[in-house]
């Protein structure tokens, strides 16, 4: 099963990026993700591991991805290595001035083929492509924050230099 | 040929009648709409649902920015569901 989700956010890609990689932030935003712990020496960048979990109704799957794809500020992906059998991948692109088009996408598929894996990620399927709608209202509404403080800041640093 | 996969756009209007003119117009095109109170803040939202192929994806999206755009709104994404 595959889901993925777009927004735009009024942010540059920098920003946007700067969110979306660092994983101290991802359980702010990330609608059902319940674990997102880093167990490799790098928090971040190529080869950079986790251990992650994301409640679907009353269960919670997961396991072990590490990040396979990291082209700053614009693509970042990562692949199961153990547990439920997962791809991810955030796609930035500039969509304007101080404006970036946020794509997530996710692919899973529930360990022990036939007809019942196959139920399973059906059931599931609205589940997740709710969460990703809300983790990218989220992100947006936390990078927009962010911009706005950190424009307000260098107002007042302005006012005060002058 | 590619396969169409289910999608959901979200559209914003800041009235109910602008939501309502072009969720109309959607219906007449095939898709799906609801329409009611934007839950993200002021205004008035609309969900328009449609089986769209990868290669038409950005068509669909040109127009549906251009209808709303009609009524002062505009897109605020798409969700899809591949199998």
């Amino acid at each position: 099963m595959r889901v993925a989700a777009q927004i735009d956010v009024a942010a540059p890609p920098e920003l946007v990026w700067a969110f979306v990689t660092d994983p101290t932030r991802m359980l702010h935003f990330m609608a059902g993700v319940t674990r997102w712990e880093v167990v490799s020496a790098r928090d971040r960048g190529l080869g950079a591991r986790y251990r992650t979990l994301m409640r679907v109704g009353s269960a919670e799957v997961g396991g072990l991805v590490e990040t396979v794809e990291y082209d700053e500020p614009w693509d970042m992906a990562w692949t199961s290595v153990t547990g439920i059998d997962q791809r991810g991948r955030w796609r930035l692109r500039a969509n304007g001035p101080n404006r970036t088009r946020v794509e997530l996408r996710l692919s899973y598929s529930v360990p022990g083929s036939g007809i019942a894996g196959w139920i399973t990620e059906h059931v599931a399927a609205p589940t997740v492509r709710g969460n990703l709608r809300r983790s990218l209202l989220e992100l947006r509404r936390q990078v927009e924050h962010e911009r706005a403080r950190a424009r307000a800041a260098a107002r007042r640093r302005a006012a005060h230099a002058s | 040929m590619a396969m169409a996969s289910e999608t959901q756009f979200y559209l914003q209007f800041p009235d109910e009648e602008g939501a309502e003119r072009v969720g109309a117009q959607l219906r007449e095109k095939g898709f799906d709409v609801q329409v009611g109170p934007s839950p993200y803040g002021a205004g008035w939202a609309a969900v328009a649902r449609i089986a769209v192929a990868d290669d038409e994806l950005a068509g669909v999206e040109a127009g549906l920015v251009e209808l709303a755009g009609s009524a002062g709104g505009g897109l605020d994404g798409y969700d899809r569901l591949m199998r």
